[in-house]
Order: structure tokens, then C-alpha cells, then sequence
């Protein structure tokens, strides 16, 4: 039986716990993984192993938190996604809430849309999916 | 008016080489009166200037015993005019040596590297007590009023000593106090709690807890059952070590919480973190640096459990297993939590400190020998401001099974508490034990001008090595002996003024007997008085913290004049040709302490300390 999104934001909940050393209760559906659970780029590392555990599943580098867009001219120019580049991260975050990124994508806010819900809905996904 | 043609001295070789210099102004008479309308030096006072030069050189070989006298200008050869503004340089060499009867040296003048004389000379001595007869004291340049002050401001700061020149080993100027002390061991989680252990006989081992030792031939250990390594620190910094706790074997988790001890012990304000104040607001973060002794981290068994059954293939552990179902399956940050180099990786962020940073991979011999690596740092002049640390966790079932396939560990487990016996005839093996210890080490003039709390001084340390084997002492202990030897030298203290000798003493007969041998090697005739002492039989060996966790625990169970009996040494190995301490405490005779480190492997090391009390 799938589980439910309580059921997984329950397990992301530990698993962020570990990685990042936070309490339980900062570790909320709005919480953003960087800038207010303060993860660092080799927590990523450690945040995806950790999922990978608790859920049995494999995440393919650059899966949940995609990497490699940022380096493209074709989709950052002068700092901003382009048109291109914000097509392309509504294909790769599917699960990821863009309305207000998308007003004004500029590439250091990025990182603000790896939030906790963002994780719980990656993993439903791919649960869903399996 | 004073017959001086030189104003200073700037490089002084006794009996070889003297430079001096000469500025040459408007300011002086004689300049506008040579030849009125071209104000310019004389060649005859440059003569003289190289006179004074060469005279002072050859006098002081003979520590100005005899006076000099210009006897002969044997060649004055000028190739330009000095005018005012100029700054001539004056270099005398002496030809050949000093001899009884006098000196020849051969002279250069330059202004700004271009060559402006060349002058030889000859010097005669004459007895001090006739020469002022011969030919009355006023014509004689340098008084003594004169040549007090050269050397007093002048010569001693230039001149090596003679003992310099032929021993590299002299301490340099500046002095190291110890300010801060922060020590976590079986026995409690401060230094005067191990001291205090020490003190009163009373051994911290106990069977292990940590995990089943069951199937194990040793079965006791020295463990340290809780602490926190967020004690007293700033919240920021407490959040640092939370979130970076998961990348902490043990052993680095000691460390930081000694140093955070240590840091708090030096009485160093904390700055206000909502202001945004730098962690320790009063020093230069710059002047602040670290050496930690480590040793090699076993990987815990709870982080190889599940990729080591992921790698099963047939009920066997396949390598290739390993590959594609183990691997994945292994923490993938593992190697940042047993790096040897981590302790002082996170010390250094959770401080700020951005002096020199160091790791020694030296085994038991490790504390010390950051101990001595930070001393020579300051004197150095890099920093003024070391952390001395060490901290190791031997409570694992993978080291514990190791030293005990070697043969280190002691297979008596009845009691635990008299199990670990230095330097007794019934010794039996090592303890294997856990701890940290950090010293604080400040540059002696910082430390004053803030009004530090000083434990004691840092008067030598040494180091000492050989090629005994990785799993061997050398019988014969030498390089306890080039380390003692070092370090007594570097103090300038003769081996019968030193008050009390904290050894290593594992319990491990050949570690005992290889120590006991290299301080009678190094101590000579000294070695059958000054009473030793030892702290295992207390806490177990705690690898590379040991050396440390010794030398602060001693600054405080020493401070009472008593040098504390080894505990469980109740009959003390003879043939050793040492003064244990056995049964009860012996008076101590001096302010001076040697502590040593003899690690199995063939790395030791010393200091000798002055305890301030």
C-alpha cells in the first residue's frame, strides 16, 4: 500500500534530523534545506543517501536536486533563468513549487525551492512511480 | 668630546666578522671644516671608523681583557667622497684568528653596495694594567663605561653564542607558559579530576561497557562513560558541533570537547555572537593555531554492519558483492568521520583559528610531540597562541581485538581496577583506555599583559625516533634517551635538578623496560633520585592523549610539594635502575618536571616543564 504523505514527511523528517543535526520540529513541509536548516553541498550528498535507505529507492545524481542546469548558457543569462531554463526546471522539479520563483527566477534563489515538501512530494513520486 | 666614528653595530661574529655603521650628517662639525664650502667625511675618520670597527672585533675575542691598539695601517685604498646623507657601512674580517699578541683584519667601506674604501689593519694588544702607563689612559677610545654598553645594548643581541653556534638547540628568546588545560579521561572530565585520581590511588578501569567483550582475552578498559562536547561554548558553536556530530568518530568528538575545555580554561572572553563579535574577541584569531597527536580511526561497526550483509553473495562475503550491493550501502560522508586530521579540522573552524594547524600521526607519542611542534611554533614567532592536543579511543572491538592479537593488553580481568600495573614485577599488559587532553600554550609576554593564570612553563621539549619496527621498542630505549636528552638540554636543567619524572609506564614490559632504559641512559647518576611517576594504572593507555592528559593532570597533583605514588605499582620493578614512587608519596624537590612518552613503534618524546605554584 502507498504510503501516505504524513507517512513519508514522517521518515524525510528523520532522516533530515540526522543529516543536519536540527530538531524535529524545525523540520516543517515550508522549511527551506539551506537557508533554514542550514545544509551545506555535502549534506545533499548525505540527505540523498539517507532517502535512498529509509524509502528503498534510488536517486540518480542530479535527480532530486538537479545540478547541472546552472552551468548552461542556454538556460542562466545575466544571472536569470531564461525562458528555456525555467521550461527545463518545471520538467526536472516536477515536484517543486515554481509561482513565485518564476516571477523572478533569479538563479541565487534557487536554491530556496529545495524545501522539506518538495522532498515529501520527490518521494511520493517515485514511490508512485516504482 | 667623544672620539666615536661609528654609531652602531649591526652583525657580530665573535673573533671572525664585525659590520657597524656610520650615518653622516650636516649636523657634525667636521663635515663643513675639511674643506670649507664642500662639506664631505674625512678619509682619515673613515680610517678610523674601520679602526673602531676592527678594534672592537678583536678586543671582545679576548672578552676586552687586553687593550687594542691600532699598530699598523697596513693598506688605505679610497675610491669616492662621502658627503652628508650618506650611511657607510663598515666590515671588518679578521684574517687568520686572534692571537695573543694581536690581529690583522681587512676592512671594506661601501655606501648602498658601491665600494668606497678598502683599508687593512694591524692590532697589538697590550696588558690593561700597563697600557694606561705606557701611554696614559686618555688615549685610549674605549672606556668601560663604553664597552658596557656595547654589550649590554649592542653585542649581546647580535652575537651568537658559542653555544649556539655549535648547538642548534638553544631555546630562542621568546618564553611559552601554559594558560589553559582541558582533559576528558576515564577518571572524570577535567584535568584535577585525573589528578585528583592520581592523587588518591583510586583507578577509573573497569570491565568494558561499551560493547560485549565476552569472546575477548582483555576484558577491562579505561572508558569515559558520558561528556559534551557543547559545555559551556557559545550557542553558534554548540549548533556546529550538533550538526556536525555524525562526521565525529569518537576520538574527534574528545578532542573538540578538550578543547573547548582548554579555550574556557584560559579564562579568554567569549564574544557575543548576536553581535556578531568574533569567538574569542580579546586575540588576534590570526596568532591562534593547533597541533593535535591522533592516531588511525577504526571504522565503527554499526556503519560496516549493513554494507558488510549487502555484500554477501551465497551466503559468504563476496568482494564483488562488496561492489554492487555493499558500497552503496555505506555512509557516504564515512571518511570525513575518521580522518586523523578532523580533530583539528573542526577545532579550527569552532574557534576561528587561522594561525598554523597541524596533525601528528604518532601514536602514543602524539600529544607530546604537539606539544613540542607548538612550542617551537611561537618561539618561531607564528603564533601566540597553540592548543597542545591529543585524544584517542582504543574502547573499539576492532582495536581492542588487534592489540590483543599482538599481545599488548592485559588477559587479567578478575579486577579491574589494579589490572594495569606500571613498572610492577607482576605487570601483565596494557589497558586499553580513551581521552583527550589539550594545553593551552600562550606566549609568556601575552600571556602576562592580559593577566593570565599560568600553570607552569615550557622550558624544553625533544624528540626522539628508531627503527625498533611497527609493532617493537627498541630494548635499549634510545629514543626516549634522544628525547630526554633534547629537552634537558633545550631547558638548560641538569638531569639531578629535575624534582619529578612523569613516565609513560604502559604496563606492557617491553614499553616499561624500553622507557626505564632510556631515561637511566639520559639521566645518568641522576636516574637512581629523582622519583618517578606514572598515571595508567589510573585510566589505561590512552594512545595519543596520554603524554598531555600527564603533563596537566601533574601541573595540579604536583602543586601540593607530593609526587604521587604509581598506582598498583606496589612492587616496583628494581632492575630498572629507577626511583618509582611506590606506596606513598615522596616530597618534591624542585619546581622541575620531565615528562615522557614511549610509544610502541619507536616514536617518544619529553618535556620538561617548570611548575608554577
Amino acid at each position: 500500500m502507498a504510503l501516505t504523505y504524513d507517512e513519508i514527511m514522517e521518515k524525510v523528517r528523520e532522516a533530515l534530523v540526522d543529516a543536519l543535526g536540527v530538531d524535529e520540529d524545525q523540520v516543517v513541509p515550508t522549511a527551506r534545506i539551506g537557508a533554514d536548516l542550514g545544509a551545506e553541498s555535502i549534506d545533499y550528498l548525505d540527505i540523498v543517501f539517507r532517502l535512498e535507505k529509509a524509502f528503498n529507492i534510488k536517486i540518480p545524481r542530479g535527480d532530486l536536486f538537479p545540478d547541472n542546469i546552472l552551468s548552461s548558457e542556454e538556460f542562466v543569462q545575466g544571472g536569470k533563468l531564461t525562458e528555456k531554463g525555467l521550461q527545463e526546471l518545471t520538467t526536472r522539479m516536477p515536484y517543486a513549487d515554481l509561482t513565485s520563483f518564476s516571477q523572478n527566477p533569479n538563479v541565487q534563489d534557487i536554491a530556496d525551492l529545495f524545501t522539506v515538501d518538495m522532498i515529501v512530494k520527490y518521494v511520493q513520486a517515485k514511490l508512485g512511480s516504482a | 668630546m667623544r672620539w666615536i666614528w661609528i654609531d652602531k653595530f649591526i652583525e657580530f661574529e665573535s673573533g671572525r666578522r664585525a659590520v657597524s655603521i656610520k650615518n653622516v650628517t650636516l649636523a657634525e662639525e667636521h663635515v663643513h671644516d675639511h674643506f670649507p664650502g664642500y662639506p664631505m667625511h674625512p678619509a682619515t675618520l673613515m680610517i678610523e671608523g674601520m679602526a673602531q670597527t676592527g678594534g672592537v672585533l678583536v678586543g671582545e675575542a679576548f672578552d676586552f681583557r687586553e687593550k687594542v691598539v691600532l699598530a699598523k695601517v697596513t693598506r688605505a685604498r679610497f675610491y669616492c667622497h662621502v658627503l652628508p646623507g650618506d650611511q657607510i657601512r663598515f666590515e671588518a674580517n679578521v684574517m687568520g684568528e686572534v692571537r695573543p699578541e694581536g690581529a690583522s683584519i681587512e676592512g671594506k667601506i661601501t655606501r648602498n653596495g658601491e665600494l668606497v674604501a678598502e683599508i687593512s689593519m694591524m692590532y697589538a694588544h697590550l696588558d690593561q694594567s700597563r697600557a694606561p702607563l705606557e701611554l696614559g689612559d686618555e688615549n685610549f677610545v674605549f672606556n668601560e663605561d663604553f664597552i658596557r654598553m656595547l654589550r649590554m645594548r649592542q653585542l649581546n643581541q647580535l652575537k651568537p653564542s658559542a653555544q649556539a653556534a655549535r648547538d642548534v638547540k638553544v631555546p630562542l628568546r621568546r618564553r611559552i607558559v601554559i594558560t589553559g588545560l582541558g582533559v576528558l579521561t576515564p577518571a572524570g572530565n577535567s584535568a584535577s579530576a585525573l589528578a585528583e585520581a592520581v592523587r588518591t590511588g583510586r583507578s577509573a578501569v573497569t570491565a568494558v561497557s561499551r560493547f560485549d567483550a565476552g569472546p575477548f582475552p582483555s576484558r577491562v578498559a579505561g572508558e569515559i562513560r558520558e561528556f559534551d562536547a557543547t559545555a559551556g561554548i557559545r550557542k553558534d558553536q554548540a549548533r556546529y558541533v550538533k550538526k556536525m556530530a555524525k562526521v565525529m568518530a569518537v576520538d574527534i568528538q574528545l578532542a573538540v570537547a578538550a578543547a573547548n575545555l582548554a579555550i574556557l580554561d584560559t579564562g579568554l572572553p567569549l564574544g557575543d555572537a548576536k553581535a556578531n563579535e568574533p569567538v574569542l574577541p580579546t586575540i588576534d584569531h590570526a596568532r591562534l593555531g593547533m597541533v593535535f597527536g591522533t592516531s588511525f580511526i577504526p571504522t565503527e561497526l554499526d556503519d560496516l554492519a549493513e554494507p558488510a550483509r549487502a555484500s554477501f553473495v551465497d551466503g559468504k562475503f563476496s568482494l564483488k558483492g562488496w561492489g554492487s550491493g555493499g558500497i552503496p550501502k555505506m555512509f557516504p560522508l564515512w571518511l570525513l568521520k575518521y580522518l586523523p586530521n578532523m580533530h583539528a579540522c573542526h577545532t579550527g573552524i569552532l574557534w576561528d583559528a587561522q594561525g598554523p594547524s597541524n596533525s601528528l600521526t604518532t601514536n602514543e607519542a602524539g600529544g607530546l610531540l604537539a606539544l613540542d611542534e607548538c612550542a617551537r611554533i611561537i618561539k618561531r614567532g607564528w603564533a601566540d597562541w597553540m592548543l597542545a592536543g591529543g585524544a584517542e579511543s582504543r574502547i573499539s572491538p576492532v582495536l581492542m581485538m588487534r592489540y590483543n592479537l599482538v599481545g599488548r593488553l592485559t588477559t587479567c580481568n578478575d579486577d579491574p581496577p589494579t589490572a594495569c600495573r606500571p613498572f610492577d614485577v607482576t605487570r601483565t599488559g596494557q589497558v586499553a583506555g580513551e581521552g583527550a587532553a589539550v594545553i593551552v600554550l600562550e606566549a609568556r609576554e601575552a600571556a602576562e599583559k592580559r593577566g593570565a593564570r599560568i600553570y607552569g612553563e615550557v622550558l624544553g621539549t625533544g624528540a626522539g625516533q628508531t627503527t625498533a619496527g611497527i609493532n617493537a621498542v627498541d630494548a635499549d630505549g634510545r629514543a626516549v634517551a634522544v628525547a630526554v636528552r633534547q629537552a634537558l638540554a633545550m631547558a638548560g636543567v641538569q638531569p639531578a635538578a629535575l624534582g619529578a619524572i612523569v613516565a609513560h609506564g604502559t604496563a606492557f614490559t617491553p614499553q616499561d623496560r624500553s622507557e626505564s632504559a632510556g631515561l637511566v641512559a639520559a639521566l645518568g647518576p641522576a636516574a637512581r633520585k629523582v622519583p618517578v611517576t606514572a598515571t595508567k594504572g589510573v585510566t589505561g593507555n590512552m594512545g595519543a592523549a596520554s603524554g598531555l592528559a600527564d603533563l596537566a593532570a601533574a601541573l595540579l597533583f604536583l602543586k601540593d610539594g607530593q609526587v604521587p605514588p604509581i598506582v598498583n605499582c606496589t612492587h616496583p620493578d628494581t632492575e630498572a635502575g629507577l626511583n618509582f614512587v611506590s606506596g606513598k608519596p615522596v616530597a618534591l624537590t624542585s619546581d622541575l618536571v620531565l615528562v615522557t612518552a614511549n610509544a610502541i613503534g619507536g616514536q617518544a618524546a619529553a618535556v620538561v616543564v617548570k611548575l608554577n605554584r
